[in-house]
């Protein structure tokens, strides 16, 4: 890793200092990011204590049918005509038209259930088919559980190898925190299921949402300046990088039409927002709070 | 900008050398004919075409792909065929070539399940195994799958984390309920031939035992056995299956799966029978099976003294018992056994079976004649998982995500342009991502990884932080011109790149060790991308980008 050693020139003047202590990077402002974090916390807390978390078939054990349809479904109409087969149904678009997908208990009947479809008008030619037993669902549960807090150690490992400074890494690691929380939280809370993709996007997210706390770090703290101007124009550039990434997976959540692709697109983009409210008002009020009480103002 | 100055750079030479590279390893070349897949046992092409053969021409017809294969399925007659460069014979005699082909492959990505369709089977022992039992559970799926022609089939050895050991099996046909009846049933192959004893004043001999009855119990030689217990006797295990005061059921187990020494696959006139003809109402299939010379003792044995009824219908003689087989405890098929048979020794007796379906009664044919021919299962197995995936359903996705990759990069490349207004900027960063998806297709081409959907998940998250890289490192050579020179403005962002790129490894880390389903394969290629974005694509993209600022700069400062 390349030690930053640039030789300063100029000092900026640092007259507009004051002018700079607005809103931004204010210890008021986190007061909106504190509350949605403990929501979030909270949400997911009583989800879990209370068996409310959505979890797809590969971690809950089930079956799932996915059959296209080229018009707009009716899931409702899909789920009373199947009713006896306790499915649950729901839909995504896709580029060649609809895909709709059907959620039944494990011991059901594919071969019935998907002679009801075809008797219900849906053409079951080209079903695909998945079968997860629940003992299997749940324990490819409980390793994705160990994967995703060994994720997060090794995440803040690195955090530390790269500023060595226990008090700036640490709020890179907790908007990390937040914005996998958060992401989760909203994810679970507009229904979209935990699967072994949204799972993998969580993780992702970790890798993601800390490029830009790193890049706010390594800006106001690698650089001579005013902490404010520095966080800012590190914002800037925050943004268009959170910008271009969203453009991308909103082409992949718009155009792919895979259950796997839209929800690992989903969770990322619903993540991303996060990132730019943890980013740019937790790190950053935290970091210029950090920066300033230590006297480390240039 | 001087291009030849820059084409002189190591870094960007790399990466073009790695793109060209790339792009040879992943075009498709055009390819003669279609690879067979399946052989049926009873197909006419049997012992004629080999899974992995080339079919290039079939009677007059240049075969380009499957469909031209499949337009022969009406045909009889005789049928000429190139197999491998060679013309060959085969006698068509009725409709039904009985293969299965695919397209040649024509580059050397190979996709997985989720994109050309099939079926990936986990099934785990019902107990604790070790690996020497794992792979002779392999070995007997693997003779089950080939006679029942189930398309091109991988085996694989499972462990997951906490040491419980699985069969993967991915095939490129199969629904799961053949998978369901062909690999998960365990396959303890018995038959019976149940006798009824009459008994005087409540005693009788079986051969030169004596047999006494209790009215709900059975002596046999002094011993006592309930209803539902078995007793030895002549070689064989009999069962009690019921007792009155003046007679008693015993069934004796006359073939048992290890008694199977050969299986009829295809019929041979003189030598074994395995047809199927049309009968009233539906199909009737029968295939004969050679037995040891015990098994065939014991048949002689049990039905040594039973008694021949003539059917008033037909004429015909049979045996008062008949011949009962059963799979896993399960009747099969129930027999009458011709007359003139007692106390003869049988060593390849038929078996026959009926279904209103001709497929049907295809099927049923060859999923026994695959569990005898293979032998039961060490091991009982339970299906753990099935992914059905349609092939239509999964080529949509290829196509999907090829197109969504490729517009999510004109989206960014519209993006940065909007941010910056300079192609010269925007058209870069679109090359660089680019020639990262090339580059990191090339590798998964060379290791010959298997491109599947989460694959293809991967190498777009690689996109988005090689596109969160590259904007890093052109907002830091715009900004703060004033203070850095460019070379430090450059070691400055690659200190953001690695520290980003290292989070994105660290968390992706424990998802590729611990083997959880698919989702090991996003995580292998996400960092296979990241390490491919910071070693090739970024510092050649640096490079670029250095040079494009430089001459921007002295036309007119870019505005950030």
């Amino acid at each position: 890793m390349p030690d930053i050693t640039g030789q300063p020139g100029q000092p900026p003047a640092s007259k507009q200092h004051e002018a700079h202590k607005g809103l931004f990077g204010s210890r008021r402002l986190m007061i909106l990011p504190a509350v949605l974090l403990l929501l979030s916390l909270a949400y997911l807390g009583w989800a879990f204590t209370s068996g409310n978390i959505l979890l797809d078939v590969d971690l809950r054990g089930g079956t799932q049918v996915v059959i296209s349809s080229a018009g707009e479904p009716n899931t409702a109409a899909i789920e009373s005509a199947i009713a006896s087969y306790h499915p649950n149904v729901r839909s995504a678009r896709s580029l060649q038209g609809w895909t709709i997908y059907v959620d039944v208990p494990t011991e059901v009947n594919t071969t019935g259930l998907l002679s009801a479809l075809s008797a219900a008008g849906y053409n079951t030619e080209h079903a695909s088919i998945q079968t997860v037993g629940p003992a299997l669902g749940s324990s490819f549960l409980q390793q994705a559980e160990i994967a995703l807090v060994a994720a997060f150690i090794f995440m803040a490992i690195a955090v530390f190898i790269t500023f060595r400074m226990p008090a700036p890494c640490g709020y890179v690691v907790l908007s990390a925190f937040a914005d996998i929380t958060e992401a989760f939280a909203v994810s679970q809370f507009i229904g979209i299921p935990l699967s072994l993709a949204t799972f993998a996007a969580l993780l992702l997210l970790i890798g993601y949402s800390v490029d830009t706390d790193i890049l706010l770090t390594a800006r106001v703290l690698k650089s001579e300046g005013d902490p404010r101007t520095l966080a800012k124009r590190a914002m800037k550039t925050g943004l268009t990088m959170i910008g271009s990434t969203a453009v991308a997976l909103l082409a992949l959540f718009v155009l792919s039409g895979s259950s796997v692709m839209t929800q690992i697109a989903s969770v990322l983009l619903i993540g991303l927002v996060f990132d730019a409210l943890n980013t740019w008002i937790t790190n950053t009020g935290l970091l210029i709070w950090w920066v300033e009480s230590k006297g480390l103002v240039k | 900008m001087k291009i030849p100055a820059l084409l002189r750079d190591w870094r960007v030479l790399l990466l073009l050398v790695m793109v060209v590279t790339s792009l040879i390893l992943i075009i498709p070349t055009p390819s003669k004919g279609v690879i067979v897949r399946s052989v049926a046992a009873d197909s006419p092409l049997a012992g004629k075409l080999a899974v992995g053969d080339r079919l290039e021409w079939m009677n007059e017809k240049t075969i380009n792909n499957p469909d031209d294969v499949y337009t022969f399925d009406t045909f009889t007659g005789t049928l000429r065929f190139i197999r491998n460069g060679q013309l060959e014979l085969a006698d068509v005699q009725k409709p039904g070539l009985g293969i299965s082909v695919a397209a040649a492959p024509s580059g050397r990505l190979s996709f997985g399940l989720d994109l050309i369709g099939g079926t990936r089977v986990l099934l785990k022992p019902t107990a604790n195994v070790s690996s020497e039992v794992i792979d002779q559970t392999i070995a007997t799926l693997q003779t089950r799958i080939n006679i029942y022609g189930l398309r091109e089939s991988k085996f694989q050895p499972v462990t997951d984390l906490s040491g419980n050991r699985y069969v993967q099996i991915e095939m490129a046909g199969g629904t799961p309920q053949e998978v369901e009846d062909l690999l998960a049933k365990q396959g303890t192959f018995t038959a019976k031939i149940p006798r009824t004893l009459h008994l005087v004043n409540g005693t009788g001999t079986l051969f030169n035992a004596s047999i006494s009855s209790t009215g709900s119990a059975l002596f046999v030689d002094g011993k006592v056995y309930a209803i539902n217990s078995s007793f030895k006797l002549a070689g064989m295990d009999w069962e009690v299956a019921n007792v009155t005061s003046d007679s008693a059921v015993v069934i004796p187990t006359v073939y048992t799966g290890a008694d199977v020494k050969s299986v009829c696959l295809t019929e041979q006139p003189g030598v074994c029978t395995s047809s199927i003809q049309r009968t009233t109402g539906g199909w009737e299939f029968q295939f004969q099976i050679t037995t040891s010379q015990e098994a065939a003792d014991n048949f002689a044995t049990a039905t040594r003294g039973l008694q021949a009824v003539v059917d008033p219908k037909t004429g015909s003689s049979y045996l008062e018992s008949r011949i009962i087989f059963y799979i896993d405890n399960k009747p099969v098929t129930d027999l009458s056994i011709s007359g003139d048979l007692a106390g003869r020794a049988l060593a390849s007796p038929v078996i026959n079976g009926f279904r209103t379906d001709r497929e049907d009664a295809l099927k049923e044919k060859l999923r026994l004649q695959s569990i005898l021919q293979s032998g039961a299962l060490p091991v009982p197995l339970e299906i753990e998982r099935i992914d059905s995936i349609s092939a239509t359903l999964g080529s949509g996705f290829i196509y999907s995500s090829a197109l969504a990759g490729l517009l999510a990069i004109i989206a960014v490349g519209a993006l940065i342009f909007i941010r910056y207004r300079r192609w010269r900027v925007a058209l870069p960063v679109m090359a660089t991502s680019i020639s990262e998806v090339i580059i990191i297709l090339g590798v998964v081409a060379l290791i010959g990884y298997t491109l599947d959907l989460a694959a293809i998940a991967g190498i777009i998250a690689t996109v988005g932080t090689s596109v969160d890289s590259q904007v890093m490192l052109v907002d830091e050579l715009l900004s703060g011109a004033q203070i850095y020179t460019l070379r430090q403005r450059i070691k400055r962002a690659f200190f953001m790149i690695f520290g980003s790129a290292a989070t994105v490894i660290a968390a992706m880390l424990p998802l590729a060790i611990i083997g959880i389903g698919v989702m090991r394969g996003f995580a292998i290629v996400t960092m296979l991308g990241v390490f491919i974005g910071i070693g090739i694509t970024r510092p050649a993209f640096a490079r670029v980008a250095e040079k494009i600022i430089e001459k921007e700069n002295e036309r007119a400062p870019i505005n950030t």
